[in-house]
């Protein structure tokens, strides 16, 4: 695979992992990081079907890598970033770079998009269904993010990008549960784009609005039409649109946008 | 002196002046709506044919109580014909029209093998719509209304035209593709009971079934719709059941005949699955069938109170109170409850938990419920009125898991759904009961007409208030009875350029 610096492509040579890649939007970036020369790692749960059209849609473009893993396990996290590592691991990365550093690094993009969501009112979840979601919508992401700035600070170079929702970082009609998990990614963000941003890791967060696949299915008809009906685009999003932004904010391209939280949607008021 | 004369009383107290037709001659008349021993009565007087007095609610109070469920009109985006000759004479919707499209109803045929004794309209097994016609029809139809929650298919029986299933493409998957969300098919199941190739043809092509559907007994049969058909409508059921045909179940009630079946009626479109809602309607007379089907109405006519009266009375569990007018049209019109299925199977009445007077727009006459911010709004106040009770008891409880199952299981993205599944969940899981009554000759009233929202849709683009149609235009319809004279005064249309700006706002 070319990781010249000749190649113009945004992540020519990078390896990355993406959670939650069988469908939705975290394909459309799977696809996207693969056509902009990354190596792309990407984990999935359940959806065999799903992660198998992940993985020729990423493997036209160039190397891919499916791992099955429940990321609200405690230990899949560091098991993820471990398998990625062996199949990668020393060979990209590198200070800001583009022509892999060998120096120890493993993963040098993370995206945290696995997430679930389910329609049920505040009153009625209970502590199972809160600590569910958040084991995997906040919880997963902090785990991932740990096992994998490791190596990002060894390299001295990583990219983090957050895929939130509008759903919390404005007052929509939404699960409480999902939108306190995340706004929780967006303070994340924040935070990590402090602590990481000395060691060449810049961390931002994508605020989706919605989008085909995936989490739509948990929205009802009439909110997806209301929010189509104040879209200024007059439309839901496509998955590859949010990948051609991930795909940048994963880049080396991306030298100094950090702590941010983008908001994609097309425009709406809703 | 001459002893000045005792004066009379009125044998009845005014409560309101409306408009109705001699049901001998059909001449427009003044009528008076008028109160007497807890009962409402319609009165008008034909100069040709003397005066008529027709019983239009059993319970004074539950009427007077019904008129306050009115919300404003929806507008359809155009009208079709002028107020020239004042209700109901200018039909087509005229601008004076208070509602919109709510239920739409296209007659794709005159034809029927059935001659049946209560039938509504007046087959004359002639006419079978064209292609042409009939995408004229549907596309005017959306000009006016934009899109639709369904359109309903009807005849003569539609099943025999053979184009049908033409028909159903073109609204399913045609140029309204998506904006028509279902079509309903009335019929009596015939075809769906005997030919298994067209039974597996209708389930592929995603219509509803909207099956007539009076009686579990033998013996009844006979008597309303002409021969024994309790083998047939049962076979039909098992179709239903086997291919999982959505449907819903459309009993005539005719006081005397099967009135007493309301209840038994109920329980089992509730217990079938593919049921999502029962539209009782009582019969009308009117129509080939209905017009003689007794000498006069009289002590034949069922009253809303009545069913409900008579609902009650059959299930135990739906009470009287738990049926509301639907305030889209009139109230004598409609009424409605809905069902909620619980996690132990029992169904419990919306009305149980809910003050459902404060969700009047969540309530429309269309049989399917659909899932809006209205029912949306009225689920969630529903589940935080019963959440914040001080005492939870057990029901409350079994109400409160089931509402959360319901929600938890139809929107997560662990399982994610199509919209068509979500909303076949949901008819799974909620049921509307209706009872649509429509208007005959004696107790047609103009107020109930200019509310209409049950639209016959004319292939040349206009909307014929249902009762008004089948009381005064029908049976001068050119397409079914070409060598009649035209209706007089014949309704004024408008000219193209008006008739995307409405004048009355």
């Amino acid at each position: 695979m070319s990781s010249g610096t000749s190649d113009p492509r945004l992540l020519a040579g990078r390896r990355a992992l993406v959670t939650g890649g069988s469908g939705g939007i975290g394909r459309g970036i799977c696809e996207a990081l693969a056509r902009e020369g990354a190596r792309v790692a990407f984990t999935y749960h359940g959806n065999a079907a799903g992660a198998d059209a992940t993985l020729a849609a990423v493997r036209a473009h160039g190397e891919g890598l499916a791992i099955a893993a429940d990321l609200r396990e405690r230990d899949a996290a560091a098991r993820v970033v471990a398998a990625v590592e062996a199949a990668w691991g020393g060979n990209g990365g590198g200070n800001g770079g583009g022509n892999g550093g060998g120096n120890g690094g493993g993963i040098d993009a993370l995206v945290n998009n696995a997430a679930v969501s389910e329609a049920v009112p505040f009153v009625l979840l209970d502590d199972e269904q809160w600590d569910d979601l958040i084991a995997l919508n906040v919880t997963g992401a902090f785990r991932m993010t740990r096992a994998a700035v490791r190596g990002m600070i060894r390299q001295k170079f990583g990219r983090i990008v957050n895929i939130g929702s509008i759903a919390g970082t404005r007052s929509i009609a939404s699960p409480v549960h999902y939108a306190a998990s995340k706004g929780a990614l967006e303070g994340m963000t924040r935070s990590l784009a402090h602590e990481l941003g000395r060691y060449g890791i810049l961390t931002n967060c994508i605020s989706a609005g919605i989008f085909e696949g995936g989490l739509r299915a948990t929205i009802p008809e009439h909110h997806q039409q209301r929010y189509i009906a104040s879209c200024a685009l007059g439309r839901i999003g496509q998955p590859a649109e949010c990948g051609e932004l991930a795909a940048w904010l994963a880049s080396p391209r991306n030298t100094y946008l950090n702590g941010a939280t983008i908001v994609l949607d097309g425009g709406t008021l809703a | 002196m001459e002893p000045i004369p005792a004066k009379r009383d009125r044998d009845a107290a005014f409560f309101g002046f409306t408009r109705s037709i001699c049901p001998t001659c059909k001449k427009v008349l003044d009528a008076h709506v008028v109160l007497r021993g807890g009962q409402v009565f319609l009165q008008k007087k034909c100069p040709a044919h003397g005066p008529f007095e027709v019983l239009i609610s059993s319970d004074a109070d539950y009427y007077l109580r019904s008129l306050t469920y009115t919300k404003p009109g929806t507008l359809p985006l155009a009208f079709e014909t002028a107020v020239e000759h004042g209700c109901p004479s200018d039909c087509g919707l005229c601008e004076d029209h208070l509602q919109h499209t709510c239920s739409p109803i296209f007659e794709i045929n005159d034809k029927c093998d059935l001659t049946c004794p209560v039938c509504i309209v007046r087959n004359q097994q002639g006419y079978s719509i064209s292609m042409a016609h009939f995408t004229q029809g549907v596309d005017r139809l959306m000009e006016k209304e934009g899109e639709l929650a369904t359109l309903i298919l009807s005849g003569g029986e539609p099943t025999l035209h053979p184009q049908f299933f033409d028909f159903v493409d073109y609204c399913l998957r045609g140029p309204h593709r998506g904006r028509i969300k279902r079509v309903l098919i009335s019929t009596h199941g015939k075809k769906l009971a005997r030919d298994r190739r067209f039974a597996e043809r209708f389930k592929a092509s995603g219509a509803y079934a909207s099956l007539q559907f009076d009686t579990l007994k033998p013996g009844v049969y006979p008597k309303l719709r002409g021969v024994e058909l309790i083998d047939q409508k049962m076979a039909a059921i098992e179709v239903i059941r086997e291919l999982d045909i959505p449907t819903v179940l459309v009993p005539t009630i005719s006081k005397g005949d099967n009135s007493d079946e309301l209840g038994d009626l109920i329980n089992f479109g509730v217990e079938l699955p593919q049921c999502s809602s029962i539209v009782i309607q009582p019969m009308a007379h009117t129509g080939d069938g209905g017009d003689g089907f007794h000498a006069t109405p009289a002590g034949h006519r069922l009253t809303m109170p009545e069913v409900h009266a008579l609902i009650e009375r059959g299930t135990g569990w739906l009470k009287q109170q738990h049926f509301h007018p639907v305030p889209c049209s009139h109230p004598s019109c409609y009424t409605a409850t809905y069902l909620f299925r619980m996690n132990d199977g029992r169904y419990v009445p919306l009305p149980e938990f809910l003050d459902v007077r404060q969700y009047l727009d969540a309530m429309t006459n269309q049989a399917i419920i659909r899932t809006d911010d209205q029912l949306e709004r009225m689920i969630l106040d529903s589940i935080m009125g019963l959440w914040s009770a001080t005492r939870i008891g057990e029901d409350n409880q079994v109400i409160l898991d089931s509402l959360k199952g319901f929600l938890k299981d139809t929107f997560n993205s662990r399982n994610p759904l199509t919209a068509a599944e979500i909303e076949r969940r949901t008819e799974l899981r909620a049921k509307a009961i209706f009872i649509h009554a429509f208007m005959d000759p004696w107790d047609l009233d103009v107020a109930r007409l200019k509310k209409c929202c049950t639209h016959y849709v004319m292939p040349d683009g206009r909307l014929m208030p249902g009762c008004s149609y089948n009381n005064l235009y029908r049976h001068k319809d050119p397409r079914f009875f070409p060598r009649t004279e035209p209706v007089s005064p014949a309704p004024v249309r408008l000219p193209d350029d008006k008739r995307r700006l409405p004048l009355v706002t």
